[in-house]
């Protein structure tokens, strides 16, 4: 006998990355593009809260703080550099960055 | 089980009623203490010494207009005044009005003559994150300031949307770090046994409670700031100062949509106070005179009459918490923006993180067994405190706000000396 | 095969692709509808791998809970992605953490789910809120182009959901390899799971080291956003006492 309640959380997890991913591939506003890693980071999230309760530890829990950490850092960087790109360009859009381009 | 449910939802609808009761007459109390203040009557026309007042505003409220200005985002606009009273309503429920009540305590027997087969904790729900809860809640009561401000599709709500944000994320650090200091000397976050911790008296000076103020006097004059800033009262209410912004993030609203903001505010004000009573001021504790009634310290575990004293005093200090915020409002001018956030940034944030490393010696020595009486903690907090104001006038205050810079300032365009720079024809 | 995953993530991955912002509301609201009948696939899907769990009774809070706050989770991170104003994005993923938090709160894990509320919520979309309202002044005026139009949905799509599809095919396997692994059932597990207390106790003792890192990735964060952040003006002059301001 396997454990469904493992698995249904699990799948709801895989399911926000690959929400997250359409996202991050798609958009094109800066603002979104990270919103849009969030997503992931909350299905990943999922995930870990998920495997802590099956295995009965706090190891998946503690991975979370750290991911919550990380998020916390990133967006606060990210959105650090998109109000400064935004007064250069005064636009949001990425493709507006493609300097660098051939 | 299921008995003790419908009393946990039974009480759920007391709370929620006494709330909402309350609200309506602490804007009462409000304009009485503004007019008590000012040396004025205030409003005595609607029934004896005005008491029916609120009766008549709330009837005035639902009989103006429900306006939704033109350029208005039609959806965010009707949903910000359900986001803010939402989590403005729901943190009562961690909060312990009245202590806990002893398994066998019973109904009488015209109610059913029911008993209560365990302990039961006078409050909505007991769960093990305790006060954070009303944390969550406070962030979460940010979004209908913010979406009211910018949905309204005008610039006086913009501003004020946009201050709310800055103001409310600055000044949750230190209210959840002084918050923490003191969570974490009584080892737990629920509100109940941090109470009990507090129905006692120093063993050293034994005439003072042992409430968290007297332990902690910094952690409460930051927390005190902090809840005053998270519920928009003057010193802090930059977000809708009506001298500068009209009415802030609420300007454009009308009828009971902006009851809904008022109604908000009050039960963030009274939260936060009954969140203050019961961390710092004792709860229900009742000093000196549980050593009369009791012959000892107040039991944290009594029958019904226990219960309805702890209930009565707990209310009686947040009433008296309530009328402090009032007293604030009409003795104190407002901060300017630029100051509110220095004194976030650079005056409460270190200042709690030095009150919660304190704190958190303190309870690493505790357990050593080397300091184990608490005033050594109210030492500390003194002398962090004294250390903080030395420390203050050590350093040069910062030369951004002693004087406004004339050239170059909106009274005088002409840029600042030596630069290049050309100025538009105003 | 599991076929009724197939067919939820299929209509999962046509559904997003109508949805993903075009410029047109029809194909949105054709997508929601097709969304619905992925979650309902989805439902039917998790359903048939649950068929057991009547057989062995679990510990914890009924299924329901699972499928209400996983369809509001699923549903309103694909309001995220789809939603061509920014700030309504927001809110949907705010909503989307309401649901993850209640999700932690079925899993036991209550200090996580306040801590996932106060930091996602009360902190980390709050500021995406403050610059999106920095970046789009308020009231009624039209989505900007590059959030109207979207870039390569299709390829996006079926690149994502081919990895979704594969994943949950893998898992469907998984499920009967995994069949009389060791710990196939939480057992009641030790008394203290789920409190503050034992993740306290293992952050501190299993992962001290990488908890300062984090305490010291956090600083570096912090005065690195404050660096980039800085304006680059020349400072203002300011009046020195006594001056008479120049007119």
């Amino acid at each position: 006998m396997s454990n469904p309640v493992l698995y249904r959380y699990l799948a709801l997890g895989a399911a926000l990355f690959a929400v997250g991913l359409v996202g991050f591939l798609t958009r094109r506003n800066m603002i979104m593009i990270f919103l849009s890693t969030e997503i992931m980071f909350q299905g990943i999230a999922i995930n870990l809260i998920a495997f802590s309760c099956y295995h009965q530890n706090a190891a998946g829990q503690s991975f979370v703080i750290f991911l919550l950490t990380i998020a916390a850092a990133e967006a606060s960087l990210a959105l650090g550099l998109v109000v400064m790109l935004f007064r250069r360009r005064e636009t949001l859009n990425v493709d507006a960055w493609s300097d660098m381009q051939g | 089980m299921v008995g003790v449910f419908i009393a946990h939802l039974i009480f759920a609808l007391v709370v929620l009623g006494m709330t909402l009761g309350l609200v309506a007459y602490l804007i009462l109390l409000e304009r009485k203490t503004a007019a008590w203040i000012q040396d004025r009557i205030g409003p005595n026309r609607v029934g004896p010494r005005g008491l029916l007042q609120p009766l008549a505003d709330g009837v005035k409220f639902i009989l103006k207009e429900e306006f939704v200005p033109a350029n208005a985002d039609r959806i965010l606009f009707l949903l910000a005044p359900i986001i803010i009273i939402a989590p403005a309503l729901c943190g009562f429920a961690v909060i312990p009005w009245g202590g806990v009540l002893a398994a066998g305590a019973g109904l009488p027997h015209w109610l059913g003559g029911w008993t209560f087969p365990q302990n039961f904790h006078v409050m909505v729900a007991n769960p093990q994150i305790g006060v954070l809860f009303v944390i969550v809640m406070a962030s979460l009561s940010v979004y209908g300031v913010v979406l009211g401000g910018w949905a309204s599709g005008s610039k006086y709500s913009f501003l004020g949307g946009l201050r709310a944000t800055a103001q409310m994320i600055s000044y949750e650090i230190p209210l959840v770090l002084s918050l923490l200091s003191v969570a974490v000397v009584a080892g737990t976050l629920r509100l109940e046994p941090i109470i009990v911790g507090q129905a006692s008296y120093f063993s050293t000076v034994g005439f003072l409670p042992a409430w968290n103020v007297f332990i902690q006097p910094t952690a409460f004059v930051l927390f005190v700031t902090c809840i005053f800033a998270e519920a928009n009262r003057t010193p802090f209410d930059l977000a809708e100062c009506e001298q500068e912004l009209v009415g802030g993030y609420h300007t454009e609203y009308s009828s009971m949509k902006f009851a809904m903001f008022f109604l908000a505010e009050y039960s963030a004000m009274i939260t936060g106070a009954a969140v203050a009573v019961a961390l710092f001021l004792g709860g229900w504790h009742l000093p000196w005179i549980d050593q009369l009634i009791y012959r000892g310290p107040q039991p944290a575990v009594t029958g019904w009459a226990g219960i309805i004293l702890k209930f009565i005093v707990f209310w009686g200090k947040v009433i008296l918490f309530l009328f402090f915020y009032m007293w604030v409002r009409w003795t104190l001018p407002r901060f300017r923006f630029d100051q509110l956030m220095n004194l976030a940034w650079r005056g409460l944030i270190p200042l709690s993180l030095g009150t919660f490393i304190l704190a958190a010696v303190f309870v690493y020595l505790r357990r050593e067994g080397i300091l184990a009486d608490r005033v050594w903690l109210l030492l500390g907090n003194i002398g962090l405190l004294a250390g903080a104001i030395v420390f203050n006038y050590m350093f040069p205050s910062p030369t951004s706000n002693r004087r406004t810079p004339v050239r170059h300032s909106r009274y005088n365009p002409a840029p600042p000396a030596g630069s290049t720079q050309t100025v538009a024809p105003v | 095969m599991d076929y009724t995953l197939i067919l939820a993530t299929a209509l999962g991955a046509i559904s997003l692709y109508l949805m993903l912002p075009r410029g047109r509301a029809a194909l949105v609201k054709l997508g929601a509808l097709i969304g619905v009948l992925a979650l309902g696939a989805g439902l039917l899907g998790w359903f048939h791998w649950t068929a057991q769990e009547q057989a062995v009774h679990y510990p914890g809070p009924p299924a329901i809970f699972f499928y209400i706050f996983a369809a509001i989770a699923l549903a309103s991170a694909a309001g995220v992605v789809c939603h061509p104003r920014p700030l309504y994005a927001a809110l949907y993923f705010v909503l989307l953490t309401l649901a993850a938090a209640a999700l932690f709160l079925l899993l036991r894990a209550e200090f996580i789910a306040v801590v996932l509320i106060i930091i996602y919520a009360g902190a980390i979309l709050v500021t995406y809120v403050f610059v999106i309202m920095l970046a789009s002044p308020g009231g009624e005026i039209p989505a900007a182009d590059y959030d109207r139009i979207s870039a390569d949905p299709l390829a996006a799509v079926l690149v994502s959901f081919l990895l979704l599809g594969t994943i949950l095919q893998m898992m469907s396997y998984g499920q009967a390899a995994l069949a009389h692994g060791p710990g196939a059932v939480p057992a009641a597990g030790p008394a203290g799971f789920g409190g503050m207390g034992m993740l306290g106790a293992n952050l501190y003792s299993h992962y001290a080291l990488p908890l300062e890192l984090a305490g010291v990735l956090l600083t570096v964060s912090l005065v690195g956003a404050v660096m980039i952040a800085r304006k680059n003006e020349p400072p203002v002059r300011m009046l020195d006492s006594g001056e008479i301001p120049a007119e």
